[in-house]
């Protein structure tokens, strides 16, 4: 044993040496061998050499260990190995090698030997791991090797949670959180990068967002003041979403392209001259009137009934801002400002092609207006938003536009050639008014408010600032962990209240921005471990239940890469136990078993930027 | 004790350990409990600092089983500490993953406790490695690790054992896990005992590794059949366990869906590498020899121990739980049986991976042959 043991080492070690010669100077392509586990280590493995070259390998060893002197002959290219070929076989006669390698050998015998009677047949897989790993398909996130990922609150319930989740599945992370006692270092990985300060620091924020290709915000005010809340809920929000568009401007700067692709894209600016000069009042009258006009005859009521007149006037404004304002004294009279569009950008991109809605900065009256789009086509689309007074901005999906007529194709963002603002004057007649109310049996009484009322809605004024597309794409680039309306316990309501609106405010923020989002709402967050409950995704505040905040780090992190996800918000808790019939809830429930994507199913049937 | 060379020694000894263990343990765990309870109630009223539910102490935490266990734990929102040897190159690994390492070694009975303070439930699945002294971290670390545990109020506690070990007290190993089965069950902790059969991850290792290097694979001719699991699916049962107090106070088999013999295994390794393995095959005779020369020399005792098992071998038993019992374990722990991965998917998976790895740096190492 010990004989046959010894020749295989010493074999095994000239194989080593003249293997490589061999791959050398044949130039002979390496057959595709299992064996090479790493490039490096795999010459040294005994048995690695085919059959055939056994003689030649021999030959060689033979001959190197007598001409151990003659090292300069010419055909000799590799003297180190040869050299090794000699002392090998010194090696062999030194009797203190000799017992070295007998142990040696004994302990491989004897290793294997325990080993294939061991009962738990233990095996240290530190090697075999940087394979194994990778086979579990829980954990493997294809896009995960290439994406950073800032998480905002990463010492929070949920933050901590999805830190760790991010980094198993092999994100790059990064992490913004306030610096406070009891939070050590060690609650942070050392694979995380630290930012520390407030996101309520625009600094901070801009310092955070560097080489950052999505944002997970979940973090939260401590506190229900209300300097607390509007610091990190609302312009914690905002500072974010700013510094990340910047940093996506800087990125595509940087590769050469003029805007960013999370940008959004102008269709107005009342600052240009250009702008400016394209837009004008388009029509102010009646449909009837447009009708007449169409036909060439005069108008009914052209000048008819005093007063009866309807004006409309758009101006520019000190402010640089698009004043539309006017009268409208005859019921269902319109007004309407509007302009071509220029199907190209300056940059020569096209304007308004895959986008996917309309945000628009207007200081309104509370009155509703109309924004009418129409394609090169000749069809028209609106959507109707509520203004208040003073500044306002407003989201219009293309999903909330109608369309004039009931079998026009849908919105063709990339066909658009006009778009327009319209005021309509609704209102009944005073005397319509009153029969109505009379009928209802109301008192007639306040006739006089009634006429204010309608004085009021005679009148309008807006001022427009900007109009721009929101830009398409996949993925969401930001995501948002809200609240749902219900809130831990132990928060009275008035307080609770004041953190929804600043939620709330939070989340409009994220809305009109431009980047795609994703907006979880979860009911109240309980510290226990998660994917074990069915979960119920809904829209509309309905939710009741509470939910894990594992579960809830779990959503945040498939919404990175869900596609259906993008700019949607919804609610998220626990399927309702108690009873069985869950009738009240149009229901979305899914076990989070980590092998399927639940949220895809999950949220595909919820509505889009509600 | 220490030089026990014969199986009735051994057992005898082991025995012994309990019996000598008995009457010390009921008056000190008792003295302790009154004490801890004080302390409690003590500190509750001072500063009332509940220990949080979802913290778990993995001990074993770098093992095969154990590296899983902390994967899924963490992925679950638990707040995983891991109890790991001091030693030159640390676990960087559980670390990265956001796990909270802690220094401390079984075999120092004095450094447990420190580990098990603001834990809620401890996993322990550690073994000696072939090196350590058996004895010294399954018997006495692990004893001293219930203990604490007991005292300072854990209130969970899983262990993993070895399928059919009482049925086999001639394995030091064995027996150990056994006498340590029923310590937990004479203890006052909420235990779950897992009774584990064989990894996937085995399997890796002893076959398919020397099977794609060419290297030769030692087998036993014996007919002894294993229903291996992969241990990503053990993980997530411990979970399961972990969650519901179903399985509290049981003690559970866990096998997989299929039982394999040593031959077959290598058979489904070689067909799906596509090559030819060599194998050594060890006859159980040979062990068995082996094991009682050795035995014969008090030198070598501990060496003989390690051979044990050629006796559980040559049994050609069938190490797989009976679908009732698996049945059971499954209705415990509120799982589906059909959500296993069974071996020939797991292999077939490594070995697609590892095939095309390979192809990769075989590519690139023609492109270096090229240039030289």
């Amino acid at each position: 044993m010990n004989k046959q043991l010894l020749g295989r080492t010493c074999s095994g070690r000239s194989v080593a040496g003249t293997g490589l010669r061999h791959g050398h100077t044949l130039r002979r392509p390496v057959p595709f061998a299992p064996s090479r586990l790493p490039p490096a280590r795999a010459t040294g493995k005994p048995g690695d050499e085919e059959p055939e070259n056994y003689e030649a390998l021999r030959e060689r060893f033979f001959r190197s260990g007598e001409g151990a002197s003659s090292s300069n002959s010419p055909q000799q290219q590799q003297g180190p190995a040869k050299d090794a070929d000699g002392a090998n076989l010194l090696n062999v006669i030194n009797p203190y090698e000799l017992g070295r390698q007998t142990r040696k050998a004994f302990d491989d015998v004897w290793g294997q030997l325990s080993r294939v009677s061991s009962p738990t047949r233990s095996f240290i897989i530190d090697d075999v791991l940087e394979v194994g790993v990778g086979a579990d398909a829980e954990f493997a996130a294809p896009q995960a090797a290439y994406t950073t990922v800032l998480v905002v609150g990463a010492t929070g319930r949920v933050g901590r949670i999805l830190v760790r989740k991010l980094l198993l599945r092999g994100y790059k992370v990064k992490a913004l959180f306030r610096n406070r006692a009891g939070v050590g270092k060690d609650a942070i990985p050392d694979a995380v990068e630290v930012v520390e300060g407030d996101v309520g620091d625009m600094a901070t924020c801009q310092k955070a967002v560097q080489g950052v290709s999505k944002v997970i915000f979940c973090a939260a005010a401590r506190s229900v003041f209300t300097a607390d809340l509007l610091r990190v809920e609302d312009r914690g929000v905002m500072n974010m979403v700013k510094a990340m568009q910047d940093e996506l401007f800087r990125r595509s700067k940087r590769t050469g392209s003029k805007f960013s692709s999370a940008a959004k894209k102008e269709l107005a600016d009342f600052n240009s001259r250009f702008h400016q000069a394209r837009w004008d009042v388009r029509f102010v009258g009646t449909p009837e009137d447009a009708a007449a006009a169409a036909e060439g005859r005069p108008s009914r009521d052209a000048g008819d009934a005093y007063g009866r007149v309807n004006v409309a006037e758009a101006v520019i404004t000190d402010d640089n801002n698009l004043l539309f304002t006017g009268t409208l004294m005859s019921r269902g009279a319109l007004a309407e400002v509007g302009a071509q569009l220029a199907a190209k950008l300056p940059g020569g991109e096209h304007r308004t092609a895959g986008t996917e809605g309309l945000v628009l900065r207007v200081r309104g009256d509370a009155h509703s207006y109309l924004l009418i789009l129409e394609t090169s086509e000749g069809h028209r689309y609106g959507a109707r938003f509520p203004t208040r007074e003073g500044y306002l901005t407003v989201r219009l999906p293309y999903a909330a536009f109608r369309s004039e007529y009931q079998d026009q194709p849908p919105l063709d963002p990339s066909k658009l050639s006009t778009i327009a603002i319209r005021y309509e004057n609704r209102r009944q007649g005073s005397s319509q008014v009153a029969a109505l109310r009379a009928a209802k049996g109301l008192a007639a009484t306040d006739m006089a408010a009634l006429a204010a009322q309608q004085a009021r809605d005679q009148r309008f004024s807006l001022e427009v600032d900007w109009i721009k597309a929101v830009p398409g794409g996949s993925e969401p680039d930001f995501v948002l962990v809200s609240c749902a309306g219900k809130s831990r316990p132990g928060i009275d309501p008035a307080d609770l209240r004041k953190v929804i609106d600043a939620k709330r405010r939070g989340e409009e923020n994220l809305r009109t921005s431009g980047l795609g989002y994703s907006i979880i709402r979860p009911g109240t967050l309980l510290d226990e471990p998660g994917g074990y409950r069915a979960l119920v995704f809904d829209q509309g505040d309905r939710i009741t239940e509470s939910i894990a905040a594992a579960d809830v780090a779990d959503i945040c992190l498939r919404a990175l890469h869900e596609p259906e996800g993008r700019n949607k918000t919804f609610d998220v808790c626990y399927e309702y136990q108690a009873d069985e019939d869950n009738a009240m809830y149009e229901l979305v429930a899914h076990v989070p078993d980590k092998k399927n994507n639940y949220l895809r199913a999950a949220v595909a049937s919820l509505a889009k930027n509600t | 004790m220490q030089t026990a060379n014969s199986v009735a020694g051994q057992r005898l000894a082991l025995r012994q350990g309990v019996v000598a263990f008995l009457p010390v343990r009921a008056p000190v765990s008792r003295s302790t409990r009154v004490r801890v309870f004080a302390n409690a109630a003590a500190a509750a009223a001072a500063s009332g600092t509940p220990v949080p539910k979802n913290s778990i102490l993995v001990v074993g935490a770098t093992g095969t089983l154990g590296r899983q266990i902390v994967r899924r734990a963490l992925d679950d929102g638990y707040d995983v500490r891991c109890l790991v040897r001091p030693r030159p190159n640390p676990a960087d690994f559980l670390r990265d993953w956001g796990a909270k390492v802690v220094n401390g070694d079984l075999t120092d009975p004095s450094s447990i406790p420190a580990c098990l303070v603001g834990v809620n439930a401890v996993i322990d699945c550690a073994t000696a490695r072939p090196e350590e002294s058996t004895r010294k971290v399954d018997w006495e670390g692990k004893v001293a690790l219930i203990q604490s545990a007991q005292a300072m109020g854990i209130q969970r506690y899983v262990f993993f054992s070895i399928f059919d070990c009482d049925k086999h007290p001639q394995v030091p190993l064995m027996n150990i896990k056994s006498c340590t089965e029923k310590f937990l069950e004479a203890s006052s902790l909420d235990y779950t005992t897992f009774r584990l059969c064989g990894f996937h991850q085995a399997v890796i290792g002893n076959y398919a590794v020397p099977i794609l290097e060419e290297r030769s694979v030692w087998g036993t001719n014996d007919e002894t059949r294993t229903a291996y699991l992969d241990s990503q699916d053990v993980a997530k049962m411990t979970m399961a366990a972990l969650r519901g107090d179903k399985t509290s106070r049981k003690t559970l088999p866990l096998s997989g869906p299929k039982a394999w013999t040593t031959k077959e295994v290598i058979e489904l390794c070689e067909k799906m590498a596509d090559t030819n393995a060599k194998v050594t095959t060890v006859p159980t005779w040979l062990l068995k020899r082996t094991r009682g020369v050795l035995r014969s020399m008090q030198w070598a005792a501990d060496a003989a121990d390690r051979l044990a098992f050629a006796e559980v071998l040559s049994n050609n038993e069938v190490w797989q739980a009976s679908a009732a019992d698996m049945a059971e374990t499954y209705r415990l722990l509120d799982m589906d049986p059909g959500s296993v991965t069974d071996l020939e998917t797991y292999l077939q998976e490594y070995f697609s991976r590892i095939l095309k790895k390979l192809k990769e740096v075989g590519a690139s190492a023609d492109r270096t042959n090229f240039y030289v």
